[in-house]
């Protein structure tokens, strides 16, 4: 990427000319995948006071991350391998752009608790490394779909 | 000062903004503690006066910083509303293809959703600047979904 070049994350998952048959995940969407299943399961091990995101006191605050991780995988793999058809845009968002957002609100998350944790446990990393796995993952995809596109 | 840059929309943002941030130096959460402890030697009797410890949303004990979030991310909204009403700042149209309409509905949903989260999870008992940073946040979505109506919105 060119320093000030600026890339269009409203376009949707149009997959570029000659790979509309391409049912193989491109690595932004393998990151993104592979992030959601990390952030899934470190949202039930130990995440903070000897206590998963989904125990008493955390839940739903911490879960959140692993919901926005989960959300973002499930819908990459729905598209990618089960061809499921959704619609271009969701409330005026393009999917990459949801992906992008959920993703880094993920890991700004995952980083703030990191912060306020008086006990960070292994699950609480393992939320990290996955919501940046989502968003770093988001910024490829639109890299790898939408290349140099100005917004 | 551009009036026409203030609309309906950015009107909500800028006060619920504004409210957000106020709030978040509020009680967040309120905890019931022992407080002053009086023994009567002569009788033996203890005496537990009652107190009540609140954390703001900065408090160390309160959560900070993921329960400042909220508060950061609606001054930050107000923000961008402010310099670009007031100081005439001109922002980018669009920020990493985002259009700030968009921007702003994303982060005030991220803002009531983590809210709502703190509403129903199982905490200490929320105190005043819990409530108004919840309807702040509230606030901010409707603004932003305002301003996604408005035509030509800044």
């Amino acid at each position: 990427m060119r320093t000030g070049e600026v890339f269009d994350f409203s376009h949707s998952l149009v997959p570029l000319e000659g790979a509309v048959d391409n049912k193989q995940p491109s690595p932004g969407e393998w990151a993104m995948m592979t992030g959601a299943a990390v952030a899934l399961l470190g949202s039930f091990l130990d995440f903070d006071f000897e206590q998963s995101a989904w125990g008493q006191g955390l839940f739903p605050v911490a879960t959140l991350i692993a919901i926005y991780c989960v959300a973002v995988g499930v819908v990459v793999a729905l598209r990618r391998f089960a061809g499921v058809d959704l619609p271009d845009r969701l409330a005026g968002f393009g999917w990459n752009q949801l992906f992008l957002a959920l993703g880094v609100f993920a890991a700004v998350m995952s980083l703030f608790w990191l912060i306020a944790a008086e006990e960070a446990g292994p699950g609480l990393f393992l939320s990290l490394a996955g919501s940046v796995a989502v968003a770093v993952g988001a910024f490829l995809t639109v890299r790898e779909q939408s290349p140099g596109t100005v917004g | 000062m551009n009036n026409a840059k203030l609309s309906p929309g950015n009107i909500v943002i800028l006060v619920a903004g504004a409210v957000m941030l106020v709030a978040s130096f509020l009680a967040f959460f309120t905890v019931e503690t022992i407080g002053d402890v009086d023994f009567d030697i002569e009788s033996g009797e203890i005496d537990f006066d009652g107190g009540e410890k609140s954390f703001s949303a900065w408090s160390d004990g309160g959560g900070f910083p993921i329960t400042t979030l909220p508060a950061l991310i609606g001054a930050g909204m107000a923000a961008a509303v402010a310099l670009t009403a007031f100081a005439k700042v001109n922002l980018p149209e669009r920020v990493l293809g985002f259009s700030w309409n968009q921007l702003h509905l994303l982060l005030g949903a991220q803002a009531a959703l983590m809210m709502l989260a703190f509403l129903i999870a199982d905490t200490p008992d929320k105190g005043i600047g819990f409530w108004l940073m919840l309807l702040a946040s509230i606030g901010l979505v409707v603004g932003a979904v305002l301003r996604e109506r408005e035509p030509a919105a800044a």
